[in-house]
């Protein structure tokens, strides 16, 4: 290294003072010398610019530290196929963030540093680029499917049936999510989790609910059609996957489409022989809220250990359902020390059930849900994950 | 005479052909020949010979200067043409200026279009809350009057009392009320169309809760064929990553 990895973290420090400012000339320059880019980029680059800052950020932060940043950039890379990035884009952007350094930096701008950056770059792309390769010789950057059936339920709820075209089988986990792309809002991508386990005809039901000014959900709900074309990024988390060791049993509670992935847990369960006991506490604010009732309730007919509690938080006048928020009501139906605890659903939710459950002396380590953590990139799940997003996704 | 006009006062390494407007060239030629018109008679002027002597100096330098850029204009040229003949790029790719204006008017272009992205995205979010909000108090708001409906039925029934005729009475209270809801909302301009749709998905959903579906429904999430426990373990075996 020519640079020592101090004064490179150090510089990019003070690229970073100059704020949004930086993420918007990186692109403007990218795409004045490369106008055949854009077209990878969505029409809006608002939440692009913190996506780009986080990411160099991780690595700028990873040099020096190859235990750090390899695994990161490698996730980068296999992650970024979907995003039709192929090696020659490397360049270019290259070109385009020492264009960015030296701008910002000014008189600061040395031989050594434009050395030190030029030779990190490459190795980032290098092991990017790598990566990529490696990855697409297991699985495509992303599977096609086809809407098979789209069904409105209620106001703002949409429950979507995709069959996955799969020259490569679409396994997954349940409690999984995948990232969803659909036709009228290219190259935004949005994690939705199955609700149902792999099956051998593809077929992965989703569970979405139109958010107010969500850009992708509100499309999903309203306007996607049966015939509709759409891709599927490889499956990413583990956060809401079983135990494969645990045996005990399990409380499950869902807040609006977070139900999704625990129907996914459920159905595994049943799959597994159905030697646990399942509660899943579901939850809304009013009667269609609960837009999957029926459906569980019939899975619970053919499934003598499970039990499901429908609760609303908001409607009054209501009939045969609890009232209340899910995890009060879960707290009010028994003691759950012993018990595998799954959370899904709109943040809050997921933040005051953990909450709750820990002032109900619930230990931590027994409680799942996906972390909250406010990081763009996840290169240990070798994807990306815009938490920002994911807002759109559980919402209730 | 303006001596920013003189040739080679711009090093023109034949890639910038942009001559300033008006612009015209001063050949040595134009120099020697030019002549000064004479002041009035009484009034102080230059010498004519050493106007006519510096003028000479003037062109000889021009000439020189001409010739000199003209060769060097070729040799580059010529090594321009060397290197593209052995495929070596001249041009490392980091050292071709960005243009600053280009791309400041890039990024002030895509803040803006990101502004009205912003914009549109809060427009939709407030008018699809209003919406659902609305959805929600019209609906409890008629199902409350259903009940207070069916109840003074009962009241009113005594031995003529069928449930048949209790259910009439909630689903015209109901109707009377999602039907005044969508007058209401149509009279509103702003953001009508999605309470209409808010308030009619709304409307279908109680009247299926209390009528039942309307006709062959789609059947609702069929329990999808189990794969085997062997096959479940597949899924444990696979590793994504």
């Amino acid at each position: 290294m020519t640079v020592e990895p101090d004064r490179l973290q150090a510089s990019w420090a003070r690229v970073l003072a100059h704020g949004d400012a930086v993420p918007a000339y990186f692109y403007a320059a990218l795409f004045a010398r490369n106008p055949q880019l854009r077209q990878l980029f969505p029409a809006s680059m608002a939440g692009q610019r913190d996506r780009l800052v986080a990411a160099l950020g991780r690595i700028v932060a990873g040099v020096g530290e190859p235990d750090l940043m390899l695994p990161f950039a490698r996730g980068l890379g296999r992650d970024h196929r979907r995003f039709d990035v192929v090696p020659e884009h490397y360049a270019p952007v290259g070109e385009a963030l020492l264009a960015t350094l030296s701008q910002f930096l000014g008189p600061e701008w040395d031989a050594d540093l434009a050395s030190g950056w030029t030779e990190a770059y490459g190795l980032v792309a290098q092991v990017m680029c790598d990566a990529a390769a490696e990855a697409t010789r297991a699985e495509p950057p992303y599977w096609k499917a086809l809407v098979v059936e789209h069904e409105r339920r209620g106001l703002d709820v949409a429950v979507v049936r995709l069959q996955v075209d799969q020259p490569v089988p679409y396994w997954y986990l349940p409690g999984q999510s995948c990232a969803i792309e659909v036709p009228t809002r290219l190259r935004l991508w949005r994690y939705y989790s199955p609700a149902n386990i792999p099956r051998r005809d593809g077929l992965v039901e989703l569970h979405v609910k139109a958010v107010p000014g969500g850009e992708v959900s509100t499309a999903i709900v309203q306007s996607l059609r049966n015939g509709d074309e759409i891709r599927v990024g490889a499956p990413i988390g583990h956060s809401l996957t079983l135990d494969p060791d645990s045996g005990r049993d399990l409380l499950l509670l869902a807040g609006g489409t977070g139900l999704a992935p625990l129907k996914a847990l459920t159905e595994q369960l049943a799959a597994e022989g159905g030697r646990r006991r399942v509660t899943l506490v579901v939850g809304g604010r009013t009667g269609g809220d609960l837009y999957d009732l029926p459906a569980l309730e019939s899975m619970a007919q053919q499934m003598p250990w499970l039990t499901i509690v429908p609760t609303l938080s908001h409607d009054t006048h209501a009939i045969g359902v609890h009232r209340g928020n899910v995890v009060d009501v879960a707290l009010r139906l028994g003691r759950w020390d012993a018990h595998d605890i799954y959370v899904c659903g709109p943040t809050e939710m997921v933040a005051t059930s953990r909450e709750r459950l820990a002032e109900a002396g619930i230990a931590p380590q027994q409680i799942r849900s996906e972390d909250g953590t406010n990081d763009p990139y996840r290169p240990d799940s070798a994807a990306t994950i815009a938490v920002a997003d994911r807002a759109e996704v559980y919402a209730r | 005479m303006n001596t920013a006009n003189l040739p080679g006062d711009e090093p023109d390494l034949g890639r910038q052909h942009t001559p300033l407007r008006g612009w015209r060239p001063v050949s040595p030629e134009h120099i020697r020949g030019h002549r000064f018109r004479e002041t009035a008679l009484g009034r102080r002027g230059y010498r004519p010979d050493e106007v006519d002597a510096f003028l000479a100096r003037l062109a000889e330098e021009v000439q020189r200067w001409t010739s000199i850029h003209a060769r060097d204009l070729a040799e580059i040229n010529r090594l321009r043409g060397f290197f593209r003949n052995q495929n070596i790029d001249t041009e490392p790719a980091r050292q071709r200026t960005y243009s600053g204006e280009a791309i400041h008017i890039l990024a002030t272009a895509q803040q803006q279009a990101d502004q009205l992205v912003a914009d549109a995205k809060a427009h939709a979010r407030s008018m699809q809350t209003d919406a659902r909000s609305q959805a929600e108090r019209v609906v409890v708001e008629a199902r409350r009057e259903a009940e207070a409906a069916a109840h003074a039925y009962r009241v009113r029934a005594g031995q003529q009392y069928s449930a048949d005729r209790e259910q009439v009475e909630r689903l015209a209270a109901i109707s009377r009320n999602i039907l005044a809801a969508v007058a209401g909302a149509t009279s509103q301009l702003d953001g009508a169309s999605a309470q209409i749709r808010a308030v009619g998905d709304a409307f279908g959903a109680e009247l299926t809760k209390l009528v039942g579906p309307p006709a062959a429904v789609p059947e609702q999430t069929a329990i999808p064929d189990h794969p085997t426990a062997t096959g479940m373990q597949h899924v444990h075996g696979q590793t994504h990553r």
